[in-house]
């Protein structure tokens, strides 16, 4: 799995991280410690592309879980439909919208198809 | 269609279950949609054999991989001590993330991809794992 970091100003700064390759057992803890560095060096607005994503396991599906985890409003107790405003998904393909659908992470995760609409409503 | 492999019990080796899987479902004719939802029930149940299994200690997977009239089959077979996937709770999808259990989300995905899953332990004593899913030819 590759992945590319970098920022761009919408209306707040927005940490990008362009993912290729499986998130499966094997790589979905180097996703989750990249966006950790990040966050851990200031990234408050996390948009995940994933259209070189054409795979995710449950232990992909718990990366994300664990990244809504870091960014949601704190002091908010998560229930089914509240989206963190903080972490976002884009150009995710029919396979991993699939997963993300039967195992509910769509309840908590808003996805976009386009990019700059994506970074646009941080 | 038949054909197997037998793979170390590790988790680099998940993504050569699934680049089999898809290559030889892919030359049988199966649509995508459908061979992408095996690769994901093989994937997690391999996932748990190695994890839940075999503990991450040394051991090998084998699938048995059979596609005919409209139904695939995919037999996984293991030498861990005895472990039924199919009584692990699958995880509750309207319960916030981080009170989900990642075994959990596997048996759902595993379930929801797939038509039936059977567990047996063989004549010699080994985990056999059967995933079945049937498709419109």
């Amino acid at each position: 799995m590759e992945i590319e970091v970098y920022q761009q100003q919408g209306r707040v700064p927005v940490t990008i991280f362009t993912i290729r390759g499986d998130i499966d057992a094997q790589t979905y803890d180097q996703l989750q410690n990249q966006v950790q560095a990040s966050i851990q060096a200031g990234a408050r607005n996390v948009l995940l592309d994933m259209a070189g994503v054409n795979y995710i396991s449950s232990y992909g599906v718990r990366a994300l879980s664990q990244i809504y985890d870091w960014l949601r409003d704190t002091g908010e107790t998560p229930i089914a439909g509240h989206k963190s405003p903080h972490v976002k998904l884009v150009n995710v393909s029919a396979p991993v919208s699939k997963v993300l659908e039967t195992t509910g992470m769509d309840l908590y995760l808003d996805i976009y198809s386009d990019r700059e609409n994506a970074i646009a409503t941080f | 269609m038949q054909a197997g492999l037998t793979v170390q019990a590790a988790r680099e080796n998940l993504a050569v279950l699934r680049d089999f899987i898809s290559a030889r479902l892919r030359a049988d004719g199966v649509p995508t949609s459908i061979s992408d939802d095996v690769v994901q029930a093989v994937d997690e149940a391999a996932c748990n054999i190695i994890t839940h299994g075999y503990q991450s200690q040394p051991g090998s997977i084998r699938l048995e991989l059979v596609c005919d009239g409209g139904t695939i089959t995919a037999r996984l077979t293991d030498q861990a001590p005895l472990f039924d996937p199919t009584q692990l709770p699958p995880a509750k999808k309207d319960r916030p993330p981080e009170e989900r259990a990642a075994g959990g989300m596997g048996v759902l995905l595993m379930r929801a991809m797939v038509d039936s899953i059977s567990y047996r332990v063989t004549d010699d004593g080994n985990n056999e794992l059967t995933l079945q899913k049937r498709y419109q030819t």
